[in-house]
């Protein structure tokens, strides 16, 4: 028997190693399936035969023909002779081009990808499912699913997106699927409105209530209104001060008795990305060349790969309409068709707010609620994990809103405080797709009004022009009536004044229409004045964007298309221009030889600095160097200035900073009068940790001297190496985080506070600008591509136009039969 | 496929351990060599090149397809031999020199 032993030894030996080649070893892809040029990656290459100029394609459930062409960014102009044809067209093109994308961002919404990566997504799985964005998905999906208008769309939509799914053999799947070893599911309508969630929860799941309660009770609410006022003192709001009111408003809730919550100590881990913004303007007729409106937007996210947003025309009997949509997302979200244009920027709205509870026992089964013990809901959410069995989670829910967290573990996302119920404006079931689907069918301001009646959330800011002359805005979606203040910090469950009293009507959100100034715009800044009845929020994007597209817009005449791709990519800083003249002064002073601080050495790299800055015309430009140092100098400055008094580093408890708007404020007013060595200056100036008795002086010479000395250690002595886009250093990452599959380090222009508002990871996600016109004529670009594909140079062919600032003009088709230079195949879909 | 291909071949063929070990490895290979790298120069080249960069290769092709094709030519060398040893452990006195 001996004599079997090599061979057995060496068979056991090779099986073994096929068995692990072609397995998934922890993050490990299966090595030999992803590399087999059979079925492996190989396969996804992509190749002009691949794209045939002329083919027909037999799907089943079509109604009718369907034509599509596709233009040199194939960019599908999609002809449908019916609306489920014609949605069913979208879906299956799709997910011929971002199949994986859509439903990766679904499993995210949901909770789901521990069934995909195994138990490490565990506590961002529950997390999700805590949060109860599954749980507002099924709300919305129930109140689209109502109207037949949305259903039919939501389900002809999944039917071409499941055409496609049920075409693919496993060696066809895109590659990611590959790499990550599993298949695509079956698409249905819930995963529409699954996407809505993630985007609501990008948008409007940012939530400092808990950290305001902490200030309120470490300060009291003198210190705290000062510091984190309802209202700043540098605004330019979205419906201009002043616009009258066109309707009587509702009595507002009586405020109940100050509430206390309890202290806690939770460090935020993850939460929305408060950088992400995005801007929108139009102008009358009056103000263009052609005598009718132009309307620009570019909304601010994170720049991935696949992009973010898929480019489609949508022509069928009643529109004609072409723009961009989420992937997985039917209609068009942001566009244009023949008569109106539109486009839509995040309200700051306070939409989501915490409840304090009173369980009646550590069974946690009735909370206390308006004077009685009300039954706690359980739902008990399976969370399938690769690899692992199930897991339950039991999720409490009480009539505000789920309790994210309800025992002292720890928690995924500790900026949720423990034992609170939720309550937030995406859980509430409402249907936006039908509010896209009517835009985009849409021809006059009437039908604009309309189409917004049934937009909930993410609340945004829908600009509007058309070609009847027509130009508005309206921070439009549901905002609970609130008194003022409600929500701004914890609020007390067991009072049912504290609840929310009813929602402002959808006929008297903010608005303007036709205003006399001749434009409108927004950039996420205070939806309205204080003169607007109703209070909605109280923290919003610093002013800086907004007023610089006023200033703008207030100058132009005659503009053209271009003039708005200019101000998309105005680089101008307004936070430099307004503080650093003042940091300059305040460092040289008007005596540099007073004593109480010493002068900067001759010749030291903190004088050239300032040098430079000197010669800075507050424009973040690639290579503007003076843009490098005056955000690192001002940002350790604003530290020095609030961390003694609001980390968790120094105090012990979890706050925020006063917004940027409260700090140049403050730091304004210090006169800086060297005769008293700047000694009068605010309290907050001095560093408690310090037995010295700081002044404005030594932070401005501290954070100076560090941001020279970082920089210096950084990229050497002062020279073009600290060119801004070197420091900002633009990534667009893979969505699965993939090396190789991005762009790092793009040399870009823009900071967070410019209009351009390109950051390290976010920017403009979308430039789209539209004239309005017999003959409407609109430009467009995004940081990407139409493919998800990474073998297509589909994938990111529009980048380097994004980077430089270019628009491409859009191909927007008459008919499916219409020539044009830039078309370059035309297919026919048909049972 | 691959596997029970090289084995029962090596069986049949009966080469020494050496030269069966060679020819699953050189056949093995090639069967994955050619197909990949004509499919590098015909529409996959972009994605071999980010797909070296993630595993990670320095982002060369070539040395992809080196590798992908190694990943083959070990699993056939080693089905081969095992072929060969337990075709001479059935009939060991049948054993022409002869290669594949």
């Amino acid at each position: 028997m001996l004599r079997f032993l090599p061979g057995t030894l060496v068979l056991l030996v090779t099986l073994t190693l096929t068995w692990v080649l072609n397995t998934k070893q922890g993050d490990v892809p299966p090595v030999a399936r992803l590399l087999s040029p059979y079925r492996g990656f190989w396969q996804n290459g992509e190749t002009p035969a691949d794209f045939p100029e002329q083919q027909t394609l037999h799907l089943a459930g079509l109604h009718q023909p369907v034509r599509v062409r596709f233009d040199d960014r194939r960019v599908p102009h999609i002809f449908a002779q019916n609306d489920h044809d014609l949605y069913y067209a979208q879906g299956y093109l799709t997910a011929r081009d971002r199949l994986w994308q859509m439903e990766f961002m679904t499993r995210v919404a949901a909770g789901r990808i521990s069934e995909v990566v195994g138990p490490r997504a565990l506590e961002y799985d529950r997390f999700q499912r805590r949060m109860g964005l599954p749980y507002g998905a099924e709300n919305s999906l129930r109140a689209m699913l109502k109207n037949d208008t949305t259903r039919l769309v939501l389900e002809s939509y999944s039917a071409g997106v499941n055409v496609y799914i049920s075409s693919l053999s496993p060696r066809e799947y895109p590659f990611e699927y590959k790499l990550l070893d599993y298949e695509p599911e079956p698409w249905q309508p819930l995963k529409c409105a699954l996407l809505l969630k993630l985007m609501a929860w990008d948008l409007s799941g940012r939530s400092d209530d808990l950290r305001l309660s902490n200030i309120l009770s470490k300060y009291g609410p003198k210190v705290t209104q000062d510091l984190f006022p309802d209202y700043p003192f540098r605004e330019d709001p979205i419906i201009p001060v002043g616009t009258p009111l066109d309707f009587k408003p509702l009595p507002v809730p009586a405020t109940p008795p100050s509430f206390t919550a309890a202290l806690s100590d939770k460090v935020p881990e993850r939460e929305p990305d408060a950088e992400l913004g995005s801007n929108n303007f139009a102008v009358a007729g009056s103000r263009s060349a052609s005598g009718l409106p132009l309307l620009a937007n570019d909304p601010h996210l994170q720049l991935n790969l696949p992009s973010i947003w898929y480019q489609v025309q949508l022509h069928a009997p009643g529109q004609n309409v072409y723009g961009v949509t989420i992937p997985g997302a039917p209609a068009v979200i942001i566009g244009f068709n023949e008569d109106v244009a539109w486009g839509v920027t995040n309200v700051g709205g306070d939409v989501l707010d915490w409840y304090q509870l009173k369980f009646r026992d550590n069974t946690k089964r009735e909370y206390r609620h308006d004077g009685r013990w009300k039954p706690v809901r359980r739902v008990v959410e399976r969370i399938v994990v690769r690899g692992l069995p199930d897991r339950l989670d039991t999720v409490l829910y009480t009539h505000h809103g789920p309790v994210v967290y309800d025992h002292d573990e720890k928690p995924f996302n500790p900026q949720t405080p423990t034992r609170h119920a939720m309550r937030w404006t995406a859980h509430e079931g409402a249907d936006e797709v039908l509010a896209f689907v009517k835009l985009n069918h849409a021809r006059t301001y009437q039908d604009y009004d309309r189409a917004l009646r049934t937009y909930a959330s993410p609340a945004q800011n829908f600009i509007f022009a058309s070609n009847q002359n027509d130009i508005a805005i309206r921070p439009n979606g549901h905002y609970p009536l609130k008194w003022p203040e409600q929500g701004k910090f914890i609020l007390d469950g067991t009072d049912a004044r504290a609840d929310w009293q009813g929602w402002i009507p959808m006929t008297q959100t903010p608005r303007v229409q036709n205003p006399a100034r001749g434009f409108v715009s927004s950039a996420n800044q205070h939806s309205a004045g204080p003169d607007y009845p109703y209070y909605i929020g109280w923290d919003y994007a610093p002013w800086d964007r907004g007023h610089r597209i006023n200033q703008q817009l207030a100058k132009m005449r005659r503009a053209t298309a271009d003039t708005l791709r200019e101000l998309q990519n105005d680089n101008l800083g307004i936070n430099a221009q307004t503080m650093l003249p003042w940091m300059l002064m305040r460092m040289e002073g008007n005596k540099l030889t007073d004593d109480c601080y010493g002068m900067m050495v001759p010749s030291s790299p903190e004088l050239s600095a300032t040098r430079v800055l000197q010669k800075w015309d507050y424009h973040y430009t690639t290579d503007a160097v003076a843009a490098t140092i005056f955000e690192l100098w001002y940002q350790e400055l604003v530290e020095r200035l609030w961390k003694d008094d609001f980390s968790k580093q120094a105090t012990g408890i979890e706050m925020r900073y006063p917004s940027q708007d409260r700090t140049n404020r403050l730091l304004l007013a210090q006169s800086g009068n060297p005769a008293t060595c700047f000694q009068e200056g605010s309290p907050w100036i001095d560093d408690r940790r310090t037995p010295k008795k700081e002044n404005v002086h030594d932070l401005l010479t501290a954070s100076l001297h560090f941001a020279v000395d970082s920089l210096t250690r950084k990229f050497g002595p002062l020279g073009p190496k600290w060119g801004w886009a070197n420091q900002k250093s633009t990534d667009i990452n893979h969505l699965a985080q993939l090396p190789g599959f991005g762009h790092q380090d793009i040399i870009c222009a823009g900071s967070r506070g410019t209009v351009n508002a390109t950051t390290s990871r976010n920017g403009p996600s979308w430039r789209m600008v539209v004239a309005l016109g017999p003959q409407v004529k609109a430009y467009g670009i995004f940081p990407g591509g139409q493919s998800g594909n990474p073998a297509s140079r589909y994938y990111d062919d529009m980048l380097e136009s994004w980077r430089v600032g270019r628009l491409d003009e859009l191909v927007f088709l008459r008919a499916a039969d219409e020539n044009h230079p830039r078309l370059q195949a035309a297919w026919r879909l048909e049972q | 496929m691959l596997v029970p291909v090289c084995l029962l071949l090596a069986a049949w063929r009966n080469p020494s351990g050496g030269r069966a070990f060679v020819a699953g490895l050189l056949g093995a290979g090639f069967s994955w060599w050619l197909p990949a790298a004509w499919l590098a120069s015909h529409g996959a080249g972009l994605l071999a090149t980010r797909v070296a960069m993630l595993l990670p290769l320095g982002g060369s092709t070539p040395l992809l397809v080196l590798v992908s094709g190694l990943l083959a030519g070990i699993v056939g060398g080693l089905a081969c031999l095992s072929g060969t040893w337990l075709r001479r452990a059935v009939a060991p006195k049948a054993a022409p020199q002869s290669s594949l």
